[in-house]
């Protein structure tokens, strides 16, 4: 699955207005630890309005469950839930959190994330201590990995600051 | 940070980290890294397709 159009597909969700969170290796990039991922991890904000939004994006680039031949399309009532969405698309693969660990939504993220540019438009980030507490509880062993340059990285970023 | 100094470990795993791969990361733009970051990715995806022929 070619992951070199997942920008483009960032780009069609801010189009689109959709309102997220970037979290995961992708945020971890952008704050810039030097990771490599292949997948956009988001979690959207749960209103009728955003899920629309995103779902008329999504849909058209054929988003379907990641791992299974059935081709399933998301679904509203899945991005309205808790769970987690892998999904695969023409675009890459791109996961759906509706919550990260429990009642950690959008709106729990919003105070601990923070706005890059994006050509004209802003793309919300969590924030990178954030990030580093979120890999430190999931606690698997890619995030155990994963801390240690998270936390060097927020050391440069501070010293350069 | 309070997640650092409560782990040894991860204190030890920090110094072990080259900061000048961290430094050189941070010149470029965030979509520079993210771009590169992917396009690294697709790459590894490719090399896991190979097979040994002989």
């Amino acid at each position: 699955m070619a992951s070199s159009r997942l920008i483009e597909l960032l780009d069609a969700l801010l189009a689109a207005e959709a309102e997220f969170v970037v979290i995961g290796g992708l945020a971890a990039v952008l704050h810039g630890a030097p990771l490599v991922t292949s997948d956009i991890d988001i979690v959207h904000r749960r209103t009728p309005e955003n899920i629309a939004r995103i779902l008329g994006v999504l849909l058209p680039l054929h988003a379907r469950a990641r791992g299974d031949r059935r081709v399933l399309p998301p679904t509203e009532s899945a991005l309205a839930g808790r769970g987690h969405i892998l999904l695969d698309s023409d675009w890459g693969a791109v996961d759906l959190l509706c919550e990260i660990g429990d009642g950690q939504d959008y709106d729990w993220l919003l105070p601990r994330s923070e706005l890059i540019g994006r050509d004209e438009r802003s793309v919300r980030i969590v924030s990178l201590p954030t990030l580093i507490e979120l890999k430190r509880a999931a606690n698997r062993p890619k995030d155990r990995m994963a801390i240690p340059l998270l936390l060097a990285t927020l050391e440069a970023r501070t010293r350069d600051a | 940070m309070q997640l650092k100094e409560s782990d040894p470990e991860l204190i030890a795993a920090v110094k072990d980290v080259d900061l000048t791969l961290i430094d050189a990361w941070l010149e470029l733009t965030p979509w520079e890294r993210a771009a590169r970051c992917f396009d690294m990715a697709d790459g590894i995806a490719e090399l896991k397709t190979w097979r040994r022929v002989g």
